[in-house]
């Protein structure tokens, strides 16, 4: 190897969204959430790998795919949803490209739009043949992309600790699923909100993982002391590795206030043709209601902290992104140059999560920063290598040994975000339902049939209701009511299970209807639940 | 014998009394629809009620066929056959579940959160001893580094609550301990009653550990073990505050614009932090748009400002533009199939925008 490398770069891209499929609507908005992820995150981030892949690029990035959307992604409703959505938005496109034809300030934009709507249909039916999953397993296969995966449905494990049970069921299904998806087992998990408490570890080595991810305090405040602090992973005492995120190259993005996305070149993200265009226009392509909705389509730039917003200049903003990226890469250099000299002749690793979603969806320019960093980094950095967690043990696996502390990613480090007065009523009902289903699954271990259908069925329901993500909305209060209603239907659903099982009253027609709506996990065993 | 009755019998019960009210091929249906059956066969209109999730839309074309076994057995295959996706409306969950118990859980390194119940029989047990529910205490342990027996801790406080509640935030005065709460009540002699103990949490702590690896490649000083924390941002772990900062932006504008809820618009309404003076504000919006239609023979060659227009099957065509200020001429060209005949037609339109300040 030409470098001489100081110190390594573990990107991490942490892809997920809530399991969201709601056949029963024709038109469901939150199922927009997928659509949108796809088409401004996943795939263009499938196409920056495709581009660094043709050009010989060596690169190394770290996704992963948590279980509902890996789910979300492999079904078929969604997939051909999916189509009918981006055939719709290549439709607009094309108009937008008529209309803007005398307003020359917006008519290369709608150009863009539509040529990146065009590609976003070649890729997903005709490349990826409807199911991203191929995409992403080709670049792990290759070995530039390492695919870990994350608890069941992103349940924050911190909560959960009591029953040790759903704990293992989270991480087991998990990892079960992810075999199904990428026939291998996953090598590390991201922890849902990067949520940890000490034990969860024995879990993790139950199911074969190597590494996960805590934030800064959950290594810094270790027992014992890091010699390290953040720049080298510890062992659990059953030597799981944990790695830490490193806070100053974590701020350079997250930050909403120094991060580069709040750019005043790049895309402003609430100038939507969906609310800016006469209505009887953009009708067809917003929410079959005529809610006004987001389509994609943003004809502006940041500009600037003003009402004022001038017209988005997309080769400007390109510029800028390389800009930042040569940015990021100089901050890194100087960051692992300073660090080898203070950790002796220990080679540095700097852990840099994001969630993925940020990437594209709401930087819209992101998949274009990380190419140019990417490329950067393979042919011009001497000090700096791109590596995958597994790749870093491979090579350095002599470790201190220490136990993390109780940490998440959230809102001042802990469990509060999930655990406060907009949502702590849920905890009663999911930790019954844990009990619950540990009682179903010790007494009915041997069931067959339409019993064991339901009891299936029953986990997979409370696997549901466990998603951080029904906490974490009812906090940020904004569509709380849809997170109240998925964190009470699956409840109910559990429960009218969990009765119906005890007594012998399995509705097979009702159980069938479950089985069609909450797909997620077809081949499920319930006795990952059994003591 | 109604559907609810019904319902509490086992498939074998509700199989006796199929067979006994002559229900043919009852053994190939399911319990929901053997019930359907019976209560058709004995003239009970069922109950199903709307919102609970069933799909036993089968209930009305029952009664036409008064227990005609076969056609259940049809109906059966096809409601199987083609996916059927109630609606189901949300029903609210239990206030409790039968139970008697108190459960700890960690916020964070200074606060736990604590949620009981206490069940009916509980109540009636403590109302016996003279003990007023109405005013509950949590006696919060330190049982740190000892085995709890209710007589081995290192201290306690107690916090008093009241039974309108069903939980509790306990601010504690050290991190990195282990606790334990019972609930309990004082009776009238100021005696403690226990109704239910916790388990045991350990809060984490919110510093650097003190304990020091005796290995030697991971020994530490207090000098490299505070330069490696503060290089590690370690000081500035509550100012980074997470993926807070992006991620409820994130949830937040998702929600303004994906919610099925009420949705307001979050784009071309201005916000109050954003911009403008203090106090009030109005604005308006005005844009123009432009639309060209027109029709011809369907098979016709038609260019508008040079570029081919799209002809709908019978001939028609009609363009939208956005329309700036300025003036724009717009020939629209058509030639015919043959190309031997065309025709030009040039709309010329001026948008001039006055802006009237009163």
């Amino acid at each position: 190897m030409a470098k001489n490398t100081k110190g390594y770069l573990a990107l991490v891209l942490h892809a997920h969204l809530p399991f969201v499929r709601h056949p029963e609507y024709e038109d469901f908005l939150e199922e927009d959430w997928l659509y949108e992820a796809i088409t401004e995150t996943y795939l263009p981030l499938l196409d920056v790998y495709e581009g660094l892949v043709r050009d010989g690029i060596d690169f190394r990035i770290t996704m992963s795919l948590t279980p509902p959307l890996a789910n979300m992604l492999a079904d078929e409703l969604l997939q051909n949803r999916y189509v009918k959505h981006i055939r719709d938005l290549i439709e607009l496109a094309e108009k937008e490209v008529e209309r803007t034809r005398w307003m020359s300030e917006f008519h290369e934009t709608a150009k863009m739009y539509l040529e990146k709507f065009e590609r976003c249909r070649y890729l997903f039916e005709e490349v990826y043949r409807k199911n991203l999953i191929n995409g992403f397993k080709r670049f792990q296969e290759l070995g530039k992309l390492e695919v870990i995966t994350c608890g069941a449905t992103h349940g924050f494990m911190p909560l959960m600790d009591l029953y040790p049970n759903a704990v293992r069921a989270q991480i087991q299904v998990a990892r079960q699923d992810y075999e199904r998806h990428f026939g291998r087992p996953p090598r590390g998990i991201w922890n849902g909100e990067c949520g940890y408490y000490p034990g969860l570890e024995t879990f993790l080595s139950e199911a074969g993982i190597r590494f996960f991810f805590v934030d800064s305090h959950g290594i810094l405040h270790a027992d014992r002391r890091p010699r390290y602090g953040v720049f080298a992973p510890l062992y659990c005492p059953n030597h799981v590795a944990a790695f830490g995120r490193d806070i100053e190259s974590s701020k350079s993005v997250w930050s909403s206030e120094e991060g580069y996305p709040g750019d005043f070149n790049y895309r402003e993200f609430y100038r939507d043709i969906g609310f800016d265009l006469d209505f009887e226009y953009i009708k067809p392509y917003i929410h079959e209601s005529g809610l006004r909705t987001n389509t994609g389509i943003k004809y502006y730039r940041i500009t600037g902290r003003t009402m004022y917003k001038e017209p988005y200049n997309r080769q400007r903003a390109m510029e800028m992104a390389a800009e930042h990226a040569g940015n990021f890469m100089f901050n890194r250099e100087k960051q692992v140059e300073h660090l080898s000299a203070v950790m002796d002749n220990k080679i540095p690793i700097v852990v840099s999560p994001y969630d993925a979603e940020l990437f594209g969806h709401w930087w819209y320019e992101g998949p274009d920063f990380l190419n140019f960093l990417l490329r950067k980094i393979s042919t011009s950095s001497d000090t700096i290598e791109l590596i995958t967690p597994s790749e870093y043990l491979d090579r350095h696996p002599e470790q201190q040994t220490a136990t993390p502390s109780l940490s998440s990613w959230g809102n001042r480090g802990y469990a509060e975000v999930w655990l406060n007065s907009t949502n702590d009523w849920i905890y009663r009902h999911l930790h019954k339902a844990s009990e619950r289903m540990n009682e179903l699954a010790n007494t009915y271990r041997d069931a067959e049939g339409l019993i064991r259908r339901a009891l299936n069925q029953a986990a997979r329901e409370l696997l549901l209701a466990q998603s951080s993500d029904w906490a974490f909305i009812m906090k940020t209060n904004t569509m709380v009511e849809y997170a109240v209603k998925r964190t009470k239907d699956h409840i109910n659903r559990f429960t009218d299970l969990y009765y119906a099982i005890k007594s012998g009253t399995i509705d097979e027609s009702i159980l069938t209807s479950l089985e069609r709506k909450d797909n997620i996990f077809p081949d499920i065993d319930f006795r990952v639940y059994c003591d | 014998m109604n559907k609810t009755t019904l319902k509490q019998k086992s498939k074998k019960e509700l199989l006796n009394i199929a067979t006994e009210l002559g229900i043919e091929g009852a053994a190939s249906l399911t319990s929901a629809n053997l019930i359907d059956a019976i209560l058709v066969a004995m003239d009970v209109s069922s109950d199903g009620k709307p919102g609970t999730p069933r799909s036993l839309r089968l209930d009305d074309e029952n009664l036409e066929v008064r227990g005609a076994s076969k056609k259940f057995e049809v109906q059966d295959k096809r409601l199987f056959a083609e996916p059927e996706y109630p609606v189901d409306e949300t029903r609210d969950l239990p206030q409790g579940y039968g139970d008697t118990k108190i459960v700890a859980m960690v916020r964070d390194p200074y606060w736990l959160f604590v949620y009981w119940e206490i069940n009916h029989e509980k109540r009636r047990e403590l109302g016996l001893l003279g003990a007023d529910t109405s005013h509950l205490v949590l006696r919060v342990w330190d049982i740190t580094g000892v085995s709890f027996n209710g007589f081995n801790a290192s201290g306690h406080f107690d916090v008093n609550v009241n039974d309108i509640t069903n939980n509790w935030y306990i601010q504690m005065p050290t991190p990195d301990r282990t606790w334990c709460i019972d609930l309990g009540v004082l009776t009238s002699d100021g005696s403690f009653v226990l109704i239910a103990r916790s388990n045991s949490v350990l809060t984490p702590r919110d510093t650097l550990s003190d304990r020091i690896d005796e290995k030697p490649e991971w020994h530490t000083t207090t000098e490299t073990a505070t330069e490696m924390y503060r290089i590690s941002g370690g000081y500035k772990v509550t100012e980074l505050a997470g993926s807070e900062s992006i991620g409820a932006l994130l949830a937040q504008h998702l929600a303004a614009n994906l919610s099925s809820g009420a949705v307001a618009s979050s784009s071309n309404v201005p916000r109050k932090d954003e911009g403008g003076e203090k106090g009030k504000d109005f604005w308006l919006v005005v844009n123009t748009e432009l639309i060209v239609y027109g029709a011809t023979e369907p098979d016709a060659k038609v260019t508008l400002q040079g570029q081919p227009l799209k002809l709908r099957p019978d001939g028609t065509f009609s363009v939208r533009f956005a329309l700036p200020d300025g003036e724009q001429i717009i020939p629209v060209h058509a030639v015919n199939a043959d190309g031997d005949m065309e025709k030009q037609i040039t709309p010329i339109v001026t948008r001039t925008t006055r802006v009237d300040i009163p």
